[in-house]
C-alpha cells in the first residue's frame, strides 16, 4: 500500500494559492491520485486557502502538507491568522431564484460536500484544517 | 486556462479550457464582462474543456447571469462535464441556468431569443 507525505509553505496570496495547486497537481501525478479524487482536492484546496487570503491583510505563510495513504488523500492547511473554523460557517443559499440568489458559503459547503473528512483545531495560535477524500463510484 | 471566442449565428461563444478557480477567474471575467455589455448580449459559455469550477467561478456566473436578466438577450451554458455538473448541483444552481448538452444547441436556443 502506497504512503507518502509531502510538506510545503506558501504565501498567503493568489499567487501561493496557485503555488499549492501547482505542487498538489504534481504530487497527485506521481503518488497516481485518481483523478476522480484529484479535481475534488484541487477545488477544496482552492476554496480553503482562497478564504485565508481574503481574511489575511498581514504577511503570512501558509504550511500544508499533502498525503497519501492507500486510495486516501489528505491534505492538512495550517495558518497563523485569527481563529476561524469554517466548519461553523452557516449553509448557504442553493434555492433562491437567481435575483436573491447569495454566493456567500458557498465555497466551504463544496469542500464539505466533495470530502468524506473535515476537521478543524486551534492549537498553539495557529488554525489547522484537515481534509480527506476517497475514490467515489460517482466521481 | 485558456479561453478561445467565437461568434456563431450572431452568439458570441466563450470556451475556457483547464481550470476555473481563484487563481484563473479573471481571465473568464475579463472576457465575460465585455461580453454582456452590449445592449443585448447572447452569450454561450462552452465548458467541454474545463476540468472543474471552484466557488470563485460560480461567482462570476451568477453576476453574468443577472446582468443578461431583463436585457432581452440570453446567457447558456454547455459542455459540462461531470465535474463541473456535480459542482453546479451540489451549489444549486442547476436551476439558474441555461444548460445544453452541445455548443450547437446551446446557440441555437439563444440565437433564437
Amino acid at each position: 500500500m502506497m504512503h507518502a507525505t509531502e510538506s510545503l509553505s506558501v504565501p498567503a496570496t493568489v499567487p501561493g494559492v496557485r503555488q499549492a495547486i501547482v505542487a498538489f497537481e504534481r504530487f497527485g501525478r506521481s503518488h497516481k491520485v485518481p483523478a476522480g479524487s484529484e479535481w475534488r482536492v484541487l477545488l477544496a484546496l482552492d476554496e480553503i486557502l482562497s478564504n485565508i487570503v481574503r481574511h489575511t491583510s498581514e504577511e503570512h505563510a501558509i504550511d500544508m502538507t499533502f498525503s497519501v495513504d492507500g486510495d486516501i488523500v489528505g491534505v492538512e492547511i495550517v495558518d497563523s491568522t485569527a481563529a476561524f473554523n469554517p466548519l461553523l460557517a452557516p449553509p448557504p443559499d442553493t434555492t433562491s431564484p437567481l435575483a436573491e440568489r447569495r454566493p456567500g458559503g458557498l465555497g466551504i459547503a463544496l469542500v464539505r460536500k466533495l470530502m468524506d473528512e473535515t476537521y478543524y483545531e486551534r492549537r498553539n495560535n495557529r488554525n489547522h484544517f484537515v481534509m480527506r477524500c476517497r475514490p467515489r463510484a460517482d466521481h | 486556462m485558456q479561453i478561445t471566442e467565437a461568434q456563431q449565428d450572431g452568439v458570441h461563444v466563450i470556451a475556457p479550457s483547464g481550470r476555473i478557480d481563484t487563481t484563473t477567474v479573471g481571465a473568464l471575467e475579463a472576457r465575460l464582462v465585455p461580453a454582456l455589455a452590449v445592449a443585448r448580449p447572447r452569450v454561450v459559455v462552452d465548458f467541454s474543456g474545463v476540468e472543474y469550477i471552484s466557488s470563485a467561478g460560480l461567482r462570476v456566473l451568477l453576476v453574468a447571469a443577472r446582468r443578461v436578466q431583463g436585457t432581452g438577450g440570453g446567457l447558456a451554458l454547455c459542455g459540462m462535464g461531470d465535474a463541473v455538473r456535480q459542482v453546479f448541483q451540489l451549489a444549486g444552481f442547476l436551476p439558474l441556468f441555461t444548460i445544453r448538452d452541445t455548443r450547437d444547441a446551446a446557440v441555437k436556443q439563444i440565437a433564437a431569443t
